[in-house]
């Protein structure tokens, strides 16, 4: 386990070129370069990715979180594997646990019994997530959380702070990924003085700064209209084709959820199905 | 962006808050630096008198701001002691003197090398000890609006101005000079003093000299003209009392700051909630808030100096002050001041920072 990072990744590596990734816009073509450090992200061409028979890279092994003193069981002996480089989505109706499962899998909040395993070490207990966290996850969520007092150029920059980059390195990197979804025009503008799918653009180019192994997306279209909704998920699909990273998207709507590669449905804190698009996989847990 | 820059523009978010902020607390600076100017000015006011004067020594009777009286006689004894070039009485008042209302009166000996300090810059030095006549430090005459020619009344007995002198120290300036019988007379202290300047043979050793009155003084305080006023009781009450006054000052200052803290990083929870979620460190987090708790500060701590400096030299011409105490005003102070007001700032950030850094990154966002 790494000082730094908490679990999984190896900062102190020297520093390698392992994902070379073109996404490319309907109306444009840019150029992303995700420089990443060794260790941390799997390449499109890993025998290991995105199959069940390489080691899971998140095991969830019958996790339990309650609220309200128990009163509400959010997730009720909850257990499953995703392997790298897979796009799971995880569907079910308001209150069937999975904004609940995702803040777990992000280390966001922590579980009340069970585990969560990342490369086989617990993340449950962490002394240090957000380390782990700076290191291995990149968030989108449904209200974009940008920081208002910061351009879109700033915002990419905040997860970067923990990275000990250079503040023209920061910059960079950061004007890079705003490129590579489509916001090079509006590098200096506040959250307020852009549309929701831009804002939502800025996010995603946010949760790529650290060159993470794992994207959580939390209703990521759930603030935009069906036009923009369709740009943001193509835009998922095409980071998480080229890139080859682990994303794992809630939603609701069955519609989005058929575009990911899994489809695990949740109620009332359980799940009740896992498919995936080639074969049906575990029955719920 | 660097982290500076990130910080500031949180602080810039409600700039009227901020500016109220740093205002208060840099008002609370200010009166430090104006309440330690004047104690420091007390003290090196009198440093420079004796420095002017080209003391070396000095014995007086109780450690107070107005020294007691005691027989002048015992400056015959202080004479004989080995080391001791010179010594002479000294009985300095201070008094009402017509408009002015605290005035310092000094009482010398005639022929005595304190009146070789005094530089004539009009008229001339009292003709002997016998002549009712005073000199006047410059600003003493600028104060009183007199000049050669006048008189001057001190208690009930008029006295001639026969000269203007520069005494090459604040001290001194402000003070009126006479012949020591004269104000002993009034004073009803004949034979009375309370002070004795001593100068050194320049072969003297000055600690031996000073172990050896202070053997033969006990009762008395000897000490070397520097620590005169350095131990000086009064002196050092005076600062003590500015000190607290400051201190209650910078107390109010350091609560306004936190509340204003604490007020921001409640606003911010569903932010700082962000930067947790998106990987900020605890310690990041802790020195963010503390960060913005002393750049707060540090502004107030520029503009505290400036308003405190400002005050002092308000203070030093008004009619109370002018002619008496030289307010201090050196980069020490500054210093002094600036530390303050990080030790503020460091302070007041804490306890927000820490709130702060226990943020529970899943709740704060669905704020």
């Amino acid at each position: 386990m790494s000082g730094i990072c908490g679990v999984g990744c190896s900062v102190n590596a020297s520093k390698s070129l392992v994902g070379n990734v073109r996404l490319a816009d309907s109306n444009q073509s840019l150029t992303l370069i995700l420089r990443s450090y060794s260790g941390t992200m799997t390449p499109p061409s890993s025998p290991e990715s995105n199959s069940p028979a390489a080691p899971p890279l998140l095991e969830v092994v019958a996790v339990h979180r309650n609220f309200d003193d128990g009163h509400v069981q959010a997730l009720r002996g909850v257990s499953l594997a995703i392997y790298p480089g897979e796009f799971v989505a995880i569907i079910g109706s308001s209150g069937s646990g999975k904004s609940t499962l995702l803040s777990l899998l992000g280390t966001l909040d922590t579980a009340d019994q069970g585990q969560i395993l990342f490369r086989g070490q617990p993340i449950t207990k962490l002394s240090d997530p957000a380390a782990f966290r700076s290191h291995n996850i990149g968030f989108i969520f449904q209200s974009f959380h940008l920081l208002p007092t910061l351009t879109a150029l700033e915002n990419v920059q905040i997860p970067m702070f923990e990275m000990g980059w250079s503040v023209s390195e920061r910059q960079r990197k950061a004007k890079d990924l705003l490129e590579a979804v489509g916001m090079s025009h509006r590098l200096g503008h506040l959250p307020t003085k852009l549309s929701g799918g831009e804002r939502q653009r800025v996010a995603i180019a946010r949760s790529l700064a650290n060159s993470p192994q794992i994207l959580l997306a939390d209703e990521p279209t759930g603030n935009l209209d069906s036009r923009n909704s369709t740009q943001i998920l193509e835009l998922l699909q095409r980071v998480h084709r080229e890139s080859n990273m682990t994303l794992i998207l809630v939603t609701h709507d069955m519609h989005i959820a058929q575009m990911a590669d899994r489809v695990i449905t949740m109620r009332d804190g359980a799940i009740l199905s896992d498919e995936r698009k080639s074969q049906s996989v575990t029955p719920a847990a | 962006m660097t982290f500076l820059d990130f910080t500031l523009k949180n602080l810039l978010r409600r700039p009227i808050r901020t500016i109220l902020t740093v205002m208060g607390i840099g008002v609370g600076i200010g009166a430090v630096v104006a309440l330690l100017g004047l104690a420091r000015g007390l003290s090196q006011s009198w440093n420079d008198a004796y420095k002017a004067r080209g003391t070396d020594i000095v014995v007086r009777k109780g450690s107070g701001l107005q020294a007691q009286p005691f027989d002048d006689k015992l400056v015959e004894s202080v004479r004989k002691t080995p080391g001791v070039d010179i010594a002479t009485n000294l009985l300095v008042e201070t008094l009402s003197i017509e408009e002015v209302p605290l005035m310092i009166i000094s009482g010398r000996e005639w022929g005595s090398y304190l009146w070789d300090s005094l530089k004539v810059v009009q008229g001339r030095l009292p003709n002997g000890p016998d002549e009712k006549a005073v000199v006047l430090g410059t600003l003493a005459a600028e104060a009183l609006k007199k000049k050669l020619g006048d008189t001057v009344m001190i208690e009930t007995e008029e006295f001639a101005v026969v000269g203007v002198v520069d005494g090459k120290a604040f001290v001194e300036n402000g003070s009126i000079f006479l012949n020591a019988p004269h104000l002993q007379r009034i004073m009803q202290k004949e034979n009375r003093t309370n002070f004795i300047n001593i100068r050194l043979a320049k072969s003297a050793d000055p600690q031996a000299v000073l172990k050896q009155l202070k053997q033969e003084l006990a009762g008395y305080r000897v000490d070397t003209a520097h620590d005169d006023t350095s131990t000086n009781d009064g002196v050092k009450t005076f600062e003590a009392m500015n000190w607290g006054t400051s201190a209650i000052a910078l107390l109010v200052g350091t609560f306004g700051v936190m509340n204003t803290m604490f007020m921001s990083v409640f606003e911010r929870t569903r932010e700082i909630g962000i930067l947790i979620a998106l990987g900020w460190r605890q310690a990041r987090i802790l020195r963010m808030i503390v960060f913005e708790s002393v750049a707060l500060c540090v502004g107030a701590g520029v503009i505290g100096i400036l308003f405190g400096i400002g005050l002092l030299k308000v203070l030093a011409v008004t009619p109370w002050m002018s002619g008496k105490l030289e307010p201090y005003i050196g980069w020490d102070l500054s210093a002094e001041a600036m530390l303050l007001a990080v030790g503020v700032g460091l302070l007041s950030g804490i306890l927000p920072a820490l709130r702060c850094s226990k943020i529970n990154p899943s709740a704060a966002l669905l704020q």
